[in-house]
């Protein structure tokens, strides 16, 4: 693990640091929220939270956005929560997403998607997508929409950089199904 | 189907998809969670840290070596000091053993018992003295600073909970009273500093201010 001050010190602007600054005073809320509903204690979900923060001052480099325009920074820093959480919680067996309920749902995205021909518009695929578990939908996030590579989601999600291909890679076939004869439009990402 | 799907409507899909499910946790109001001390503390102090990343790691560096410094002094004697001893024998020990060592130590009686902690702040600080940084594990550690740039550190520390190292380098022992207890006023590299204790903490104050400022803050406890 990568020594805090070391971190520190890579904030080489004032820029990075008034955004950190900006997330916690923005979101602390929200991201509290997010990893209780996971967790269900206090103290345990300070922890995540706290750990989250840590995340996102080792990673605040790769977000260009300012924080006070769009959702952009606020989503990337709850999802950075929500994995830790849900990561402290299947080490706790508190999760119902635990590996073998994982592997349930994914048999559920696969065989019972809605329907690509029922897709009109973009709030319809952003429906399908929904469908998926939501282990591949944050690694999906965080690959094409924050273009982060693997060696930085193996470090947010807490998992091996193999493990987040191996899941990149779930996610991306189990999408490629839920958009039918439109699946090869994936390759792109 | 009119509508196509291509990688813009696919990426933008996405984000709906993500937006909404972080969305689903603010349209419905919720009481601000009180955050606890220890958090905040924790929080403040990461903070600060990013705030002041050359002073951070200044600090990490500076806590190391003296960490190494004490460890190695304690390695060089195998004298060990009774907490009745010590304040009549620890600065003497200091100079006439090691006078070329800039470290002053406490070393406890082996078994002493470990007194319940009890934190005593100085009711006096500095006008427009503000604090940045505190430390409430295992010692009390205030660190204060104004707008000038002007600094105050106040450290208490049980004598019975092991070491810790003070720079006295080059510098003259002025024995002092600090509410009937011995003590000893020093200064150094533009800070002035004392250091005293009760038999059962040992307690640090340090500023770049004056001397009068110093006991003003010590007698304040």
């Amino acid at each position: 693990m990568i020594p805090l001050y070391v971190l520190l010190t890579s904030l080489e602007n004032d820029d990075e640091r008034s955004k950190l600054l900006y997330i916690y005073e923005h979101y602390r809320f929200l991201m509290y929220r997010i990893a209780y509903d996971i967790i269900g204690s206090q103290q345990d979900t300070e922890d995540v939270v706290q750990d989250a923060f840590l995340a996102i001052l080792k990673h605040i480099k790769s977000i260009s956005d300012d924080p006070a325009e769009g959702k952009r920074v606020r989503n990337w820093a709850c999802l950075i929560t929500r994995n830790l959480a849900i990561n402290f919680a299947n080490r706790a067996k508190r999760h119902p997403e635990n590996e073998m309920e994982i592997e349930a749902a994914e048999v559920l995205a696969l065989e019972h998607p809605q329907k690509i021909e029922d897709v009109m518009n973009i709030v319809d695929l952003g429906n399908l997508i929904d469908t998926l578990p939501s282990n591949h939908k944050d690694i999906l996030y965080l690959v094409v929409l924050y273009d982060h590579d693997f060696k930085t989601i193996s470090d947010i999600m807490k998992v091996s950089e193999k493990t987040a291909r191996k899941r990149f890679d779930r996610a991306r076939e189990a999408l490629r199904r839920l958009l039918g004869e439109k699946g090869n439009i994936i390759d792109e990402l | 189907m009119n509508f196509e799907i291509n990688k813009c409507t696919l990426i933008a899909a996405l984000e709906l998809s993500l937006d909404k499910s972080i969305d689903v946790y603010t349209k419905e109001f919720f009481e601000p969670h009180e955050f606890s001390p220890a958090f905040k503390r924790r929080m403040k102090k990461i903070l600060w840290d990013a705030d002041h990343p050359v002073i951070a790691y200044t600090k990490k560096i500076a806590k190391r070596v003296a960490v190494i410094l004490v460890l190695l002094l304690t390695l060089l004697t195998t004298t060990v000091m009774s907490v009745d001893a010590l304040r009549e024998r620890f600065f003497k020990f200091i100079e006439e053993k090691f006078p070329e060592f800039s470290i002053i130590s406490y070393v406890s009686e082996s078994g002493a018992p470990l007194p319940t902690f009890e934190e005593k702040y100085p009711q006096y600080i500095p006008e427009g003295m503000g604090l940045i940084e505190s430390d409430h594990e295992g010692q009390l550690f205030l660190y204060f600073q104004d707008s000038q740039g002007n600094d105050l550190l106040y450290r208490q520390l049980p004598i019975a909970s092991g070491k810790t190292g003070i720079n006295t380098e080059g510098v003259e022992l002025e024995p002092i009273k600090i509410k009937g207890y011995e003590g000893y006023y020093f200064s150094n590299i533009g800070y002035y500093s004392i250091i005293w204790d009760d038999g059962v903490y040992q307690y640090y104050v340090s500023s770049n201010l004056s001397k009068d400022v110093l006991l003003l803050v010590a007698n304040s406890l």
